[in-house]
């Protein structure tokens, strides 16, 4: 029964386990993850339909989440204490940035969890096990794009024009991926050992949200700080993501320089050690 | 495979930074039961043989499996595999309740390794097998346990591997079903796929597989023609020692019954010419002997015979009652002999229970409940559930009717 044509397209996979290996070197690990981007796929699109199904409001609620937090900061910070934001009215000020940290925080708690919620699948089938958080993250990136319409929306509201520097956005959004996927991956896996790490990690995002200028301007950070601030990546990313949209400046290159090679280094060390721990996974889970 | 071990450490998992902070310090003391699931195993298994896999449970047969798939890694040793590899360790798995029928399909495949490509060639065929075209767009979490896992094997035979590993699966829905997946899974083997079967059914390792292997403890204990390896297998205490980890879920009676007027001494079995035997052989002639002492007379008995399966399924009953005997009159010491020209049993471990009871069978006077053990082997080749005693007529008649 087996239809001609089947077996001929798919080269006999020869496949070598020992004991003694440490995990497959990055491009192997590559390779194989190529070799199944259709299920990588295939289960993004099971995380975004699950991730609604049975809710009243579906996707509304990636509208809502950031949109909630803007109003809730908007009241504070223009009524309570007002913030300076450099002549941009304050709730596009922070939405600007609302957004992208709210995608970053939701694909990094919902990671945290992926592995150990489908412990079915990681005892009983085998395939790259990063497809799991890697699916959560592309997910938020779909939730990402759901809630930037609102994004727009305030921008014809409160008249700010259309940069031609925010073609340089995608490039940003690249970078916050990446760094993304490596927080994603560190925490889903280290979830696996310790089932701390689900009570740390919001606690920690939130902790993470106050150190970033997210509700607040960079410029009110003292300036003997402000080296802090540059090893924080999402500092970086912030930054450039309000001078492209709300200022038609280009981006703070050094900034945004030194988030890249920030986030570049966590994604290599997080896959590579993802990798190698991968394996025990599901003695473990 | 070579020199493969799994060691697993029993109780010593660390789930929480607490323990493994509190085991930094503690390292000297504990040091937890280590569980050699399989011990240093060497075997080779060739493209397109099927082979079987039995023995006892926690012999380390599913354990192999997961290191076959690649779930896990061995402790030891050097597994290498040449294919595509699909698993059938568990039906289903993956499937998310809250998906229709169809998408948990595309989902599965993909899981088991298919392209989308692929799978949409595939959908017709996977569907009409599991005859579940109404439901498709059902959330499979309102499935029956039956049509979920119909579902997940219907996915899982389509899946056009190079190697089918499967454990203990094919307990699947009806009887129909059943036969269904079997011919499946022959067709899958004439293909030239090579199929990697655990089972404890010996009925389905027997139909599936030419070559079957013998695992306890974590090692090989006979490897070869199958039903070689079944004849093995059945003498092993392992295989006996099933019968005490059957009982719990078999309806119990008390096992003997005393102070009764009458007691069961002994039951033994014998062939055609009158030897005592342990091991009968299908579809060849057995004597049940029920050997008894009434300690005063009785003259309402009725003699019972049970015939169960290792897994409590009941294959055959007689009372000496239903079959026109009357009550009979018991008196000192006697046998009762229960005859059968052909056993129809087939090949396996059963249980015989007998009982002399009153007339309705109510009151057991005495009862001897999985006590004895019998053992069938092969005899005239056959399969499916029963032996069905037989003969052919050949040249008889002219075609007209």
């Amino acid at each position: 029964m087996r239809e001609p044509g089947t077996s001929s397209t798919i080269p006999p996979k020869v496949r070598t386990i020992h004991a003694w290996d440490r995990g497959p070197g990055l491009f192997q690990a590559l390779a194989e993850l190529y070799h199944h981007r259709e299920l990588l796929a295939a289960w993004t699109i099971r995380e975004i339909k699950v991730r609604y199904k049975q809710t009243l409001l579906g996707a509304l609620w990636a509208i809502l989440q950031p949109s909630i937090l803007m109003v809730l900061f908007s009241l504070i910070f223009t009524t309570f204490i007002p913030v300076s934001t450099d002549g941009i009215a304050y709730p596009i000020f922070s939405y600007t940035a609302i957004l992208p940290w709210t995608f970053f925080a939701n694909a990094v708690t919902f990671s945290a969890l992926s592995l150990v919620n489908n412990i079915n699948l990681i005892t009983k089938t085998y395939f790259p096990r990063e497809i799991i958080p890697l699916a959560v993250v592309a997910a938020s990136c779909f939730d990402l794009l759901i809630a930037a319409a609102v994004f727009v929306g305030m921008m014809v509201y409160y008249g700010v024009p259309l940069y031609e520097t925010a073609l340089l956005v995608p490039v940003v959004l690249l970078v916050q991926v990446l760094l993304t996927m490596g927080i994603a991956l560190f925490v889903a896996a280290l979830n696996v050992f310790y089932r701390d790490v689900r009570f740390i990690v919001p606690l920690l995002l939130q902790a993470w949200m106050y150190a970033t200028p997210v509700i607040y301007p960079l410029s009110v950070v003292p300036a003997r700080f402000r080296f802090l601030y540059m090893l924080n990546p999402m500092t970086g990313l912030i930054e450039s993501y309000r001078a492209l949209l709300l200022y038609g400046k280009l981006p703070p290159w050094a900034d945004l320089g030194s988030a890249t090679v920030i986030s570049l280094v966590i994604l290599w060390l997080a896959y590579r050690w993802f990798k190698r721990v991968e394996k025990n996974f599901a003695d473990l889970i | 495979m070579e020199g493969v071990s799994k060691i697993y450490h029993l109780g010593r998992s660390r789930t929480s930074l607490r323990e493994t902070i509190a085991g930094l310090f503690h390292r000297t003391c504990e040091q937890g039961t280590v569980l050699k699931a399989l011990d240093n195993l060497s075997l080779r298994i060739n493209r397109g043989e099927s082979v079987g896999f039995i023995g006892p449970n926690g012999a380390g047969k599913t354990t192999l499996l997961r290191l076959l798939s690649g779930i896990t890694t061995p402790s030891t040793g050097t597994i290498c595999t040449y294919g595509r590899i699909s698993s059938l360790i568990e039906l289903g798995a993956g499937f998310h309740p809250d998906l229709t029928g169809r998408e948990n399909i595309y989902l599965n495949a993909a899981i088991l390794g298919l392209k989308r490509q692929e799978i949409q060639r595939r959908f017709d065929a996977i569907v009409a097998f599991s005859e579940m075209e109404h439901f498709l767009d059902t959330p499979v979490k309102r499935y029956s346990s039956g049509m979920y896992c119909r579902l997940g094997f219907s996915v899982a035979a389509f899946v056009d591997p190079d190697i089918l590993l499967v454990d203990e699966v094919l307990a699947v829905g009806d009887a129909a079903f059943q036969a269904k997946c079997l011919k499946r899974m022959s067709e899958l083997r004439a293909a030239g796929t090579t199929i990697i079967l655990v089972t404890h059914s010996l009925g389905y390792l027997q139909r599936l597989c030419q070559r079957a292997i013998f695992l306890y403890q974590g090692k090989i204990q006979a490897d070869g023609a199958t039903s070689e390896v079944i004849q093995t297998y059945m003498n092993h205490p392992a295989y006996r020692g099933n019968l005490s980890r059957v009982e719990p879920d078999v309806i119990r009676f008390t096992s003997t019954i005393t102070g009764g007027p009458v007691a069961i001494t002994s039951v033994y079995f014998t062939d055609r010419s009158g030897n005592r035997i342990e091991q009968a052989h299908t579809g060849m002639p057995l004597n049940i002997h029920i050997a008894y002492t009434a300690f005063e007379p009785i003259a309402d008995a009725n003699v019972e015979i049970w015939l169960y399966g290792l897994d409590g399924s009941e294959y055959a009953t007689f009372a000496t009652m239903w079959d026109g005997l009357g009550p009979l009159t018991l008196q000192g010491r006697g046998e009762i002999r229960l005859q059968f020209d052909a056993l129809c049993l087939m090949p396996g471990g059963y249980f015989v229970n007998a009982a002399i009871s009153d007339l309705n069978g109510l009151r057991k006077y005495d009862l001897h409940w999985e006590r004895h053990y019998l053992i069938v082997l092969g005899g005239p080749i056959a399969y499916g559930m029963v032996y069905q005693p037989h003969r052919w007529i050949v040249g008889e008649g002219n075609g007209d009717a």
